[in-house]
């Protein structure tokens, strides 16, 4: 019983169905031009990377991004917060050793030292959670395609983008294959035999070769109906003054942010609150 | 429009590890037959539609559609002309939306958008699906996702349509509105399946296939009441062509 409540958690928390549905809301963001989303996010996570390693504080301001998306989108914080919890533990990796490494202490709260490592570590943080968030609004407010056909547009290589494009459509079969996979094992495992590494390997495998099978006969189907290796766009792409507007509007921001005006502001609550 | 004629003549197909799928495969289906591959697992009938429209080229032997020989130089125009419905929509709808799915085949023959866009029109109609036209591939149903693979080869207007297993996944009532759709297509149909009763609703003439070779190819209703072919290739007498259980209950035990 356990085991199956397991199984729906994590197919649950893999299933991306719910961003799809939430992408064809209608709201003002959704109904803004996909190539000027697509702008706009790449723009803000230059900006978000562009600081140095112990950048803390200068980074605040950029929360307003993903909150004003957020609301305007009407989409449901739990939701989103729920998939950027999915991605956290990848950067925890990449930073946790950070601490043990950069032990110079570089700031100081009444008596305690809090070193480089700490302060990197958070920093990095950070920009996960901007980074993620303004990707996952992307997408929870832009049909997937959309997004596809926006990277063509920007001069992004069409294989990129054709693979992309085919691994977001075939994720979902690919989870559930594996949901079946392991549901078919646990029905004949007892007392947590048979669910040892070395049975894994092999189911692994026939994962692949069932992969690369379909694979054959997508290609196949593809051939069919006449693909030589271009996908061509249905709808031409409409760009209205608002949609300039957009992405003016959120550079400009950005770049007040990253002129330091606002942070020296900024540092200044911040050290008010810390003091 | 007298040329949809499929040829296929001594057709051979070995696969890499040395089984042999097709031994010596001819026949000759002409415009407007509807013909039923039938078959026990592992007969061949999947080998033989990847030859039909090129996807596997004959190793030897020769196929002809229409007026033309299957060869390297042929083979677009032989897609164009051959429909291929596949076993899995899923294999088939790759594209994102229904729409840019059904629209992949004709933006691919270089068509203006406007024809295109009445194409998928025009094909979603046919198959009842118009309603499906902005939805995302992989939110639909199966009998849908059936449909909608349907109308993604209607959109290239083949001449002949090839069909591995369309009943595949479809409940009892997504079965029937198949077999009625299929029935009003005027194109030359040819269909690989195991459900009996369909290929004698849909065609009139059958091709046994028995360990890659033609063991019978005749009228449907002829070699469906044949006890002894049928038993020899691992086939039953369609459900309809049984006794009725109610009434007469011996006969099934």
């Amino acid at each position: 019983m356990q085991r199956g409540l397991k199984i729906t958690t994590l197919s649950n928390s893999l299933d991306f169905r719910i961003l799809d549905l939430l992408a064809q809301k209608d709201t003002s963001v959704h109904r803004t031009n996909p190539t000027a989303k697509l702008l706009t996010t790449l723009i803000f996570i230059v900006f978000v990377t562009s600081y140095n390693r112990y950048a803390i504080l200068p980074l605040i301001p950029y929360f307003i991004f993903p909150i004003t998306i957020l609301v305007m989108a009407d989409l449901p914080t739990r939701v989103i917060l729920h998939k950027i919890l999915l991605a956290a533990p990848f950067t925890l990796f990449v930073g946790i050793l950070n601490p043990f490494f950069d032990s110079t202490p570089i700031l100081q709260l009444g008596n305690i030292y809090i070193t480089g490592g700490v302060v990197s570590f958070i920093s990095i943080f950070l920009r996960m959670l901007l980074c993620v968030t303004a990707s996952l609004l992307l997408i929870a407010t832009t049909p997937f395609h959309e997004i596809c056909n926006s990277l063509r547009r920007l001069g992004i290589p069409k294989l990129f983008v054709i693979q992309l494009m085919l691994l977001h459509r075939y994720i979902f079969i690919l989870t559930e294959e594996a949901a079946k996979l392991i549901q078919a094992r646990s029905l004949r495992s007892f007392n947590g035999r048979g669910t040892e590494l070395r049975y894994f390997i092999p189911m692994l495998g026939q994962l692949l070769l069932r992969s690369m099978d379909r694979a054959q006969r997508i290609h196949s189907a593809m051939l069919s109906r006449g693909f030589t290796g271009e996908i061509h766009l249905l709808k031409p792409c409409i760009i209205k003054n608002t949609d300039i507007l957009f992405v003016a509007a959120w550079s400009a921001i950005f770049f007040l942010f990253h002129t330091g005006l606002p942070s020296n502001t900024i540092r200044r609550i911040g050290a008010f609150f810390l003091t | 429009m007298s040329h949809h004629i499929v040829e296929v003549k001594d057709l051979h197909y070995r696969y890499a590890d040395g089984t042999t799928a097709l031994n010596s495969v001819s026949f000759r289906i002409t415009h407007g037959e509807s013909v039923a591959v039938v078959g026990a697992n592992g007969a061949g009938k999947s080998t033989l539609l990847m030859h039909l429209n090129g996807y596997l080229t004959p190793q030897k032997g020769q196929i002809r559609i229409g007026d033309m020989p299957l060869t390297r130089q042929t083979i677009a125009h032989i897609r164009r002309t051959v429909g291929m419905v596949f076993q899995d929509p899923d294999d088939q709808l790759f594209m994102p939306t229904v729409e840019e799915d059904v629209a992949f085949g004709p933006l691919n023959l270089g068509l203006p958008l406007e024809e295109v866009n009445a194409r998928v029109e025009q094909a979603l109609i046919q198959v009842g699906a118009l309603h499906l036209k902005k939805r995302l591939s992989h939110h639909i149903s199966g009998g849908e996702k059936r449909r909608v693979a349907i109308a993604s080869v209607l959109t290239m207007e083949p001449d002949i349509l090839v069909l591995d297993e369309p009943g595949t996944g479809l409940d009892p009532r997504g079965r029937k509105i198949l077999i009625e759709l299929l029935a009003s297509f005027k194109h030359t149909k040819i269909l690989a399946t195991h459900d009996l009763d369909m290929a004698m609703d849909l065609c009139e003439r059958t091709i046994v296939l028995h360990n890659g070779q033609i063991v019978a190819d005749g009228l449907t209703l002829n070699i469906f009441n044949n006890d002894e072919l049928l038993q020899k290739s691992h086939l039953e007498r369609p459900l309809r062509l049984q006794g009725c259980p109610v009434c007469n209950p011996k006969i099934h035990l």
